[in-house]
């Protein structure tokens, strides 16, 4: 896909439900036709942005869009919950654990469940955990 | 320790006070007085103070159970190290305002000195957790204080006041009122913000060696002590 | 001793009422380097970075640790390390050598190589570097909106003539933390009324911010704050760990967003280490550069009053934007704080980044007297706005701003204000009468505005998260209202986030929602005869100052 995809491959792009990109208009929000999911980034274009971020010789970055693609599926609210088990002091070794085995059998999130479980060591290994 | 106090007010390089330039008083000499500033050199030095208080004999702070309760948990220096606030109202002033400010209210304060962190909003939150409430109010020596509420983020609070500079006793007295009016469960109207854009280069490195000063206190072993106004 | 008049009348300057302090590097205060700074060094075992800057593996703390694993380029690290820091320094400003072969060579280096590299640069010479390393085409800049009494509508009325005037994004935030949600739906309003294309956001606690996003309330983030010592990240609530997963997050609801860093809070909070406020700072940009953010708001930010305050403190301050544009982030380099008493002190300060030009050169201008400027000041507000101008037309620098008149401030302002009390009035939230939109539309600043009835707003805010408001919800309120035009931009707004163009690096939108990013206007700076310039229909809007003289009228 060619950069930037909202101009030159706007017929291709879809939301997160599917919706295309095009027929997101004030119209089809008047009509109730645009809920607030369709307002969502899809797996798709996120990692067609990686590559071009990639091809930008960006690598950390295009890691990023790759961990976001796996995430683009996990519910607001668990998101919010795992960012906040993340953090120093909030969690056992256990539930770090846990938390990575969620993203990779729930989610099929493996590159997040790998920063996860590298958390975890790094953790338990400078002293932050519960 | 006043000593060390006099030592921050020296090494903040005269902040407020015009700078009284030493060297010869006489001009009739011919020798050109030295060009070097008179402020001491600290490089080598690792500590403000020298010496860091024992609080391992002190009664550890306990959870409270009384829903009356708000918990005062104030800086490791706190009425120790240092006496004043940034802006130099005295500490002693200061805690009695805010526990003045609760009791009107009908509510109780309980005076903690919190050892594990010196960052105001975990400052803060530890003394919720330990408030009968569930309401506390985290106060740093520099005189910045948070009202905290036991199940918030710890970088959240219900009420925030960031610029020390500005505070007055009948700040710190409102503070007491709202925190006991968040525990009676009343709609409180924050204490209206005050905001002064020179307060940064006028104040924050004294803020910063004050915050130093407390922080080269800190004693996680012990936690948290009873601190009833010392 | 008898008092020197002269001597009087200097310590009576504006200048001797900032703070100064002589270097102590135990403290940290030391801006460009301390005696305790690590030697640079590199080795690689097995594909993975096994010694960084003179520390083993097993000794990492978990600022270390990511760096090595997320942050430098293991195939071109043993490489670059071995190009000494003086020839890096001298193709940095080397006109024939381009930006992109030096961002690669860069991408191979550590936190402390990169230290030694920017000590052997001067201001002037910083300052070419910014010029060519820089990652979008064109300078931009970010205003703050905010207001003490957190009036919504007078954020409405900011954001709109903020915008008009140029600013590409606009960032509010609270004196009183829980009226988040209505300043957010505010400023979001407000900007598009200015000026189609601008981008908003409100600076809350990391997970508020993160909801607001997600709810399309704003349209980028920039909250993510690192830090370069490991007891003041923790202190941060906060690991590099933690910040990369929100980073995903963010972008996984498709958000732009902007990690924030900046010398000087290391040393404010007591654990710097010894190290040198800009090795510390190098440490934080290699952890956002790690987590894969597309850029970064640095420059001491809000403790420039520490790093302004030791010798050379604002050419550290320099020197860590350009560390940020050298690992090819976008950088927004501060001047969003006041730190000098001294106009002629902070106008100095802020010709380093407006002269190169930056992808932000404020990351913060107030856009409201400073009086009302919740970041606690910044370093230039409302009342420079024709300073501002001036200046670029004097020297012929795009600083991002353009002149604009009365008529059009008026205009803005009013539109903005009944945009916000119709939505306010469509969705059921506090009311906001028409008194209060006049007095914001011809307000300076909050002392000229009503008081606001703030436990109905408080009220109203929470309902906001508590119905699960979005920024659907206020597309529908607006064109239901009659401000269809608005309506069509905040949905555009709402669009950016599907396409994901605007999460490159640098990306802002001009006023047709066209991405204008480091990927498709990167800067291509290569000395005298390239790179952007200031010509053609910008330079005519540049002249356009207010009180030129007519000559007619002489």
């Amino acid at each position: 896909m060619r950069y930037p995809l909202a101009e030159n491959e706007k017929e291709s792009i879809t939301s997160k439900t599917g919706k295309k990109f095009t027929d997101i208009t004030l119209d089809e929000v008047m009509k109730d036709h645009v809920a607030p999911d369709d307002i969502k980034i899809s797996r798709e274009i996120l990692r067609a942005q990686g590559q071009v971020a990639l091809e930008a010789d960006n690598q950390p970055m295009e890691k990023n869009f790759e961990r976001a693609a796996e995430l683009v599926d996990v519910p607001d609210d668990v998101i919010l919950k795992m960012y906040d088990k993340l953090r120093p002091n909030r969690s056992t070794k256990l539930e770090l654990v846990m938390m990575a085995q969620e993203l990779l059998e729930k989610y099929n999130a493996k590159n997040c469940a790998r920063l996860v479980m590298e958390a975890a060591e790094v953790y338990e290994k400078r002293g932050i955990l519960l | 320790m006043q000593i060390s106090e006099e030592l921050v007010r020296q090494i903040t390089n005269a902040v407020l006070s015009q700078m009284s330039h030493t060297g010869s008083s006489s001009v009739s000499g011919d020798v050109l007085p030295a060009s070097s500033s008179p402020v001491p050199s600290m490089s080598g030095r690792a500590r403000i103070n020298e010496e860091k208080t024992d609080y391992s004999g002190y009664p550890r702070a306990q959870k409270g159970t009384d829903p009356k309760e708000v918990v005062i948990g104030v800086g490791a220096a706190f009425q120790r190290e240092i006496k004043r606030t940034i802006c130099d109202i005295p500490l002693d002033e200061l805690l009695r305002n805010v526990k003045a400010g609760i009791e009107e209210e009908g509510m109780i304060p309980r005076v903690v000195k919190i050892l594990d962190t010196s960052d105001v909003c975990f400052m803060a939150l530890e003394a919720a957790k330990l408030s009968g409430s569930g309401i506390g109010v985290g106060i740093q020596s520099k005189g910045t204080t948070v009202i905290h509420q036991k199940d918030l983020y710890p970088l959240s609070n219900l009420e925030l006041f960031p610029q020390a500079p500005l505070m007055t006793l009948e700040t710190y007295r409102q503070i007491g009122q709202n925190a006991a009016k968040y525990v009676k469960g009343e709609q409180v109207v924050p204490i209206p913000c005050t905001n002064d854009p020179m307060c940064r280069p006028k104040y924050q490195v004294k803020a910063a060696l004050m915050h130093i000063a407390e922080t080269e206190q800190l004693d996680p072993e012990v936690g948290a002590v009873e601190w009833e106004g010392r | 001793m008898k008092r020197s008049k002269r001597i009087e009348t200097l310590d009576a300057r504006p200048v001797n009422l900032d703070g100064y302090i002589n270097e102590w590097p135990e403290m940290g205060f030391a801006a460009m380097s301390s005696p305790y700074d690590p030697e640079p060094s590199v080795r690689v075992e097995g594909g993975r970075i096994v010694e960084l800057d003179g520390k083993y593996r097993e000794d990492f703390d978990f600022i270390d640790q990511f760096i090595a694993d997320y942050a430098i380029n293991i195939e071109r690290a043993e490489k670059s390390m071995s190009i000494s820091s003086l020839d890096i320094a001298r193709m940095i400003v080397d006109i024939n050598v381009s930006r992109k072969e030096i961002l690669e060579l860069i991408s191979g280096i550590t936190p402390a190589k990169m230290t030694e590299v920017m000590n052997h640069l001067n201001v002037v010479e910083l300052m070419m570097g910014m010029q060519k390393i820089r990652a979008r085409r064109t300078p931009g800049n970010q205003a703050h909106i905010t207001n003490l009494k957190d009036d919504p509508v007078q954020i409405a009325a900011d954001a709109a003539e903020g915008a008009l005037r140029g600013f590409a994004e606009e960032e509010t935030t609270m004196g009183v933390a829980r009226y988040a949600p209505l300043s957010a739906m505010a400023l979001l309003i407000g900007s598009q009324v200015g000026r189609p294309g601008v981008l908003t956001q409100c600076s809350a606690e990391e997970a508020t911010e993160l909801e607001l996003g997600i709810r399309g309330l704003t349209t980028y983030a920039e909250t993510l704050s690192v830090y370069g010592t490991e007891k003041v990240f923790i202190d941060g609530d906060d690991t590099p760990y933690s910040k990369a997963f929100l980073n995903s997050a963010y972008a996984s609801r498709g958000l732009k967003v902007r990690f924030t860093s900046g010398s000087g809070s290391e040393v404010l909070m007591g654990s710097s280490e010894k190290k040198s406020m800009l090795y510390l700072e190098c440490r934080c940009l290699f952890v956002t550069k790690g987590a894969g953010s597309q850029g970064i708001q640095n420059g001491s930010v809000s403790c420039i009053g520490v790093t302004g305050s030791v010798p050379a403190g604002i050419r550290e301050v320099l020197a860590e934007n350009l560390v940020a544009a050298l690992l090819g982030l976008e950088c927004a380099s501060s001047n969003d704080q006041s730190f000098s008493n001294s106009d002629m002190r902070r106008t100095a300060r802020t010709m380093l980044e407006f002269l190169p030009g930056t992808d932000f050169i404020f990351s913060g201008y107030a856009a409201e007297p400073n009086y009302d400027n919740m970041f606690a000041g910044s370093n230039f507000d409302a009342e420079d706005f024709d300073d501002y101008n001036v200046l670029q037309r004097d020297m012929q620098v795009d600083g991002g701003l353009r002149p604009v008149t009365e008529e059009q401030v008026i205009h803005v302002r009013n539109k903005a204000a009944r945009a916000v009390q119709a939505v306010f009035r469509n969705l059921g939230l506090s009311p906001v009468s028409d008194e209060q939109v006049e007095a914001v539309t011809y307000a300076h600043g909050s002392k000229d505005t009503l008081p606001r009835d703030v436990t109905a707003d408080l009220a109203a805010a929470e309902d906001v998260l508590k119905r699960g408001i979005t920024g659907i919800d206020v597309v529908k309120a607006l064109a239901e209202t009659g401000f269809e035009d608005v309506a069509a931009s905040v949905l555009n707004m709402l669009k950016q986030r599907v396409a994901g163009d605007y999460m490159q690096t640098a990306a802002i939108l001009d006023r047709d929602f066209h991405v204008l990013s480091g990927v498709n206007t990167p800067n291509d700076y290569m000395g005298p005869g390239t790179g952007y310039r200031v010509d053609g229909e910008r330079w005519e809007e540049i002249k356009q100052i207010p009180h030129i003289i007519n000559p007619k009228d002489i």
